[in-house]
């Protein structure tokens, strides 16, 4: 039985390509993207970690409190991180990481490689497979100092040209050449920790790790970048191991930092974030949200389609009529319809799983820095499964509104009047309801997508209190040279100074530890600094090495003071030049020029000279800084004449010039790392400009497609009233208003619906964006606006024609 | 002397398609009078409704002349057309066509409400209310149409021809979907609208009711047969 309606589906459906091609494709298209969201959902929400027993896998992070104030997450030390490594019985496995770059000094290039130094556990942790070689042995853990290199496939395949016999292949970082012993496999994926997007292509044991002098026992140095990751024993407590770890570490830092004042009252809580915690982030939510926000498209794309459905059924209700008489009952009709339908949506659905899958492709090749594991997307069963699922669920639902608007009694009327009067008609009550629905839906999307949209936008165009334009910051490596004496290290870092002068496509230098944006949310480095001698205020400010050059050369303007001088830098004078954050933190209630301030363990304080204007960071609450006179490391931060910029090779040119040692370690332009800051707003503005702009054209479409209809049904009522004297313009003004009608309800439902959701939502940390009125009337606007102009194209048939046209037809 | 209602000069009327043109009116010359009763018949597709439908501006003539009450109408936009349809010309369909959604009363107030300088409330329901009387459907003011039988449905339609106090009552077939007896009680009432003075110009295929008029107009291809006949009625 089914497979005749199945047939006689198909051959209904061959007369009606436009048809067919309209439902697929809209359908295909929005349903497409929703399985794409779902597969991403899918990944980050249900799929398990690619790692043996990945639950019990855990990260530990260091949340430091002062008083009782939180102070900042996320930070450890080194020796702190040694005594843990030590706690054998707390864990089944564990192992040291840090992520770093290192420059490869035997490759004629000198790339700048992602570097991880670890310990072996690691890669037997994460049951790493290779295409070659091996992991790192017990023999090679920590103390053993054996240099041994483990590449990724992609450094294996992009450097080497997956040359056959890189295990016989020697790497060359800070001086120390490493034997490869192993190329991971293909599919290995590594957990991105720290950073998302960040891909590892070189790992070399911890011991390797280059320190300065004391950083390894230094009890009050913390930093972002290294880490224990660790496996618990199955069943272990996650609070009782957290409980214990956290007295070893508060006991030993209480007995290492005993007189320092800064420390007095800091509590460090060790916890242990599970590897699903910190790599997804808040991800979870903002996929959920992309989920939300397609699957109201895909609501607005389902009512068009009900209304194309029904006009449909409309026409061929003598068919139908025809087939009752012949016998057929309900089932069979319902059973004619839904094969019909299912056909459609199961096409609809098929090409949305082409759709998702060039949407995973899409999203591996650009979002990978935004999302994490997406690399791991592909196309699955359960994705599959959930496109043809929502294909047979609406082709049911659908069938079933259809079949609803068919009243058997009146069937059989309709046979009996021999074809005259009026076949079946969608009910004005089914009509408005489509309108309403559309109007409902397509209000909330574009509000919320404007809302987003605006905020991003205002974060893109946010002044930053610096032009970005022709500012590139360079850090050189000395290499051996760090070793030379203070003023002989001195000279070097001036004269390359001098050579970056001289050229002439370099318009000003100075010499400064960082540039005035730092790619990573954390800016540069930070310490304490009090306002009195072990007391007082207590701030913790970025802060940078400067000399007289750098204020001009960034642009920043003066509030209050002067500029440091080139005597100043020379001297190494206690002076500093601090931004508003800063002054208004040490000074609250009078100006700060000529203030004090104490850096921890130094007794003769600062004096502060000038006051700068802040720097807006995007996405970042603006913090205190200090500049202070010093010079002391070769980095730069360069200015270059207008369209002129020197590459990496230009430049180790010209660090050649002052040693054979000196090499560029790393480049990067103010208007990089600008445009790095802004990337995940531009893609929201993207992504919700897209999203509501088709929105709104789905929406305009489905209401011109019951307007269209509901003319048909009306084009002779409306005739009737031209025959006695409405004027076209009456013709158009009533059919606005009736219009206008179900759009009113429609948007006082989306209103109210936003209203709700705001509510909901207004309370919520991760909630950040600003509502803005704007965001609700533009919408209302928009679609009265359309919703007028598809009623005024769908009468101007009936009202631009002498009224015999309208009258005639039926 | 009898004031002149219509004058048609050299009406045609062709409807191009892409095979074809049709020439459905081929020169009407036609004068009709202040208290005429006007019948046209002849055979099926003739051009009865045309001509009916370029009378009420329905519709417009591909060439000649048109003058209601010595105005020019021959070439008119959509909505100048509109406003001579609402302000001199009544409608009687053979299909009765009133508007569904709307009740007795507010299908009869309807001309009035599109009038350039449409009457008070109060006004309108006086007038509603006469005019309902003249066709006896006063008592059901407030029903709607599906409530109705075809012949009060039909009386409803004259009743809401006559609101506006048209030049010319246009009607196409009033009986076609009435049985006899409906049939007759509607053409009486007709008669005696003409009787009171009401001009009318009916299409009809019944001979019995074009013997009723006191003009009756052979239509054959297009054209009129018995022109002479009207000339010398009209003189
Ligand atoms: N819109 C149109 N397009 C093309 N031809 C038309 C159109 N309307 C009418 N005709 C043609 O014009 C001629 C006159 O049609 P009309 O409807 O006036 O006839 P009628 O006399 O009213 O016929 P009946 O008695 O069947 O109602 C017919 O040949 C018809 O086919
Ligand atoms: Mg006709």
């Amino acid at each position: 039985m089914f497979s005749y309606f199945i047939r006689t589906a198909a051959n209904s459906l061959k007369h009606v390509p436009g048809y067919v091609l309209t439902i697929v494709l809209t359908f295909g298209l929005t349903l497409g993207a929703l399985v794409c969201m779902f597969n991403l959902n899918y990944l980050l929400l249900y799929k398990p970690l690619p790692y043996p027993d990945q639950q019990q896998l855990y990260v530990t992070n260091w949340t430091h409190h002062d008083d009782g104030r939180l102070r900042f997450n996320n930070a450890q030390n080194y020796p702190g991180l040694m005594e843990l490594y030590q706690q054998t019985d707390q864990f089944e496995q564990r192992a040291f990481i840090k992520y770093s770059e290192a420059v490869l000094t035997n490759d004629d290039a000198k790339p700048k490689l992602k570097a991880n130094f670890i310990t072996p556990d690691y890669f037997s942790m994460l049951g790493t497979q290779y295409v070659l070689g091996r992991g790192f042995s017990a023999e090679e853990g920590l103390h053993s100092k054996v240099p041994v290199a483990v590449i990724s496939y992609q450094l294996w395949q992009d450097l080497y040209k997956g040359k056959p016999d890189i295990l016989s292949e020697k790497m060359m970082f800070n001086g120390t050449s490493f034997n490869i012993v192993g190329v991971t496999a293909r599919n290995f994926v590594e957990p991105q920790l720290h950073e998302t997007g960040r891909n590892t292509q070189v790992w070399l044991p911890w011991d390797f790790n280059p320190l300065p002098p004391g950083d390894d026992t230094a009890w009050g140095m913390f930093f972002i970048e290294i880490y224990l990751v660790a496996k618990l024993n199955e069943g272990q407590s996650v609070s009782q191991t957290e409980h214990n770890l956290s007295t070893l570490i508060n006991k030993r830092f209480r007995e290492e930092v005993t007189g320092v004042p800064y420390f007095d009252s800091r509590k460090i809580a060790v916890s242990l974030r599970s590897f699903e915690n910190v790599i997804m982030g808040d991800s979870r939510s903002r996929a959920l949200l992309m989920f939300a926000g397609v699957l109201v498209l895909v609501l607005i794309a389902a009512v068009n389609i009900i209304n194309l459905i029904l006009a449909r059924a409309a026409n061929n209700h003598r068919k139908i009529v025809i087939q009752i008489a012949l016998g057929a009952k309900r089932q069979h009709i319902f059973g004619v319809i839904f094969a019909e339908i299912l056909m459609l949506m199961l096409a609809a659905s098929t090409l949305a799983i082409v759709i998702a899958h060039l949407g995973n492709t899409l999203l591996i090749s650009v979002a990978q820095t935004q999302l994490p594991r997406v690399a791991e997307l592909s196309l699955n069963l359960p994705t599959v499964l959930f496109s043809w699922t929502i294909g047979i669920v609406l082709a049911a639902i659908f069938s079933l509104i259809t079949t609803s608007q068919l009243n058997y009694r009146e069937l059989n009327k309709t046979l009996q009047a021999s074809g005259k009067g009026a076949g079946l008609q969608i009910s004005s009550r089914i009509r408005n309801l489509l309108i309403i629905s559309q109007v409902t839906l397509c209000g909330v999307l574009i509000s919320c997508n404007l809302q987003v949209f605006s905020s991003a936008v205002k974060a893109i165009q946010a002044p930053l209190g610096f032009t970005t334009e022709s500012k590139t910051f360079l850090d050189f490596d000395l290499g051996e040279l760090v070793m030379a004496p203070a003023e002989e290290r001195r000279n070097y870092i001036e004269a390359i100074a001098r050579q970056l002068e001289q050229h002439n496509a370099i318009e000003k230098v100075s010499l400064a530890s960082n540039a005035p944006m730092a790619r990573t949310v954390n800016i540069e480095w930070t310490t304490a600094v009090t306002s009195e001698l072990g007391g007082g205020i207590s701030i913790g400010p970025g802060i940078g090495t400067i000399d007289e050059n750098y204020m001009p050369l960034v642009g920043l303007s003066f509030i209050a003071g002067r500029n440091v001088t080139a005597e100043e830098v020379t001297a190494r004078d206690k002076v500093a030049v601090i931004n508003e954050t800063m002054a208004q933190m040490l000074s609250p209630d009078s100006s700060a020029l000529g203030k004090p301030f104490y850096f921890n363990n130094q007794s003769v304080p600062y004096h502060v000279v000038g006051i700068v204007k802040d720097l807006t960071i995007p996405n970042q609450l603006n913090m205190p800084r200090i500049y202070v006179p010093m010079l002391r490391g070769a980095t730069y931060l360069v200015s270059y004449k207008p369209n002129q910029q020197l590459s990496a090779a230009q430049l180790n040119q010209l660090a050649a010039q002052v040693s054979s040692q000196i090499y560029l370690y790393d480049m990067y332009s103010m208007n990089d790392v600008h445009q790095l800051k802004i990337s995940m707003d531009k893609i929201s503005a993207w992504v919700t400009a897209i999203l509501g702009l088709l929105s709104l054209f789905l929406a305009a479409v489905g209401v011109y497609g019951v307007l269209s209809y509901s003319m048909t049904l009306r084009k002779f009522e409306l005739g009737i009233r031209l025959a006695i004297g409405a004027t076209p313009k009456r013709i158009m003004t009533l059919v606005c208003k009736d219009t206008m009608v179900p759009v009113l309800i429609g948007l006082t439902c989306s209103t109210a619906l936003l209203l709700a959701l705001l509510s909901y939502v207004k309370n919520k940390p991760w909630f950040t964006v600003s509502v803005e009125l704007s965001s609700f009337i533009i919408p209302v606007g928009l679609i009265c606006t359309i919703a007028i102009a598809t009623a005024i194209l769908a009468v101007w048939g009936v009202a631009s024609k002498p009224a015999i046209h309208s009258l005639r037809s039926n | 002397m009898r004031e002149l209602k219509i004058k048609m000069a050299g009406i045609t009327k062709i409807f191009s398609t892409d095979e074809m043109d049709t020439h459905a009116l081929r020169g009407i010359d036609l004068e009709i009078y202040s208290g005429d009763f006007v019948s046209i018949c002849g055979p099926s597709g003739c051009g009865k409704s045309t001509l009916l439908s370029i009378l009420g501006l329905l519709d417009m003539p591909s060439n000649g002349q048109y003058l209601i009450e010595d105005k020019d109408v021959s070439r008119l936009s959509l909505t100048e057309a509109a406003e001579i349809r609402n302000a001199k010309i009544g409608f009687i369909f053979q299909s009765f066509n009133l508007i569904d959604e709307l009740s007795v009363f507010d299908n009869v107030a309807l001309p009035l409400r599109y009038a350039q300088q449409a009457p008070k409330q109060d006004e309108i329901e006086k007038r509603v209310m006469q005019c309902l009387e003249k066709v006896d459907m006063a008592h059901r003011a407030k029903h709607k149409p599906n409530q109705l039988s075809g012949g009060q449905q039909q009386r409803v339609a004259i009743a809401r021809a006559l609101i506006a106090n048209p030049a010319i009552l246009l009607v196409d077939e009033p009986t076609g979907n009435l049985d006899s007896k409906n049939g007759d009680a509607v053409m009486a009432m007709l008669m005696q609208l003409n009787k009171e003075g009401t001009t009318l110009c009916m299409v009809t295929h019944d001979p019995r009711y074009a013997e009723m008029a006191n003009r009756k107009l052979h239509l054959l291809d297009g054209q009129i047969t018995d022109k002479a006949g009207i000339l010398a009625e009209a003189s």
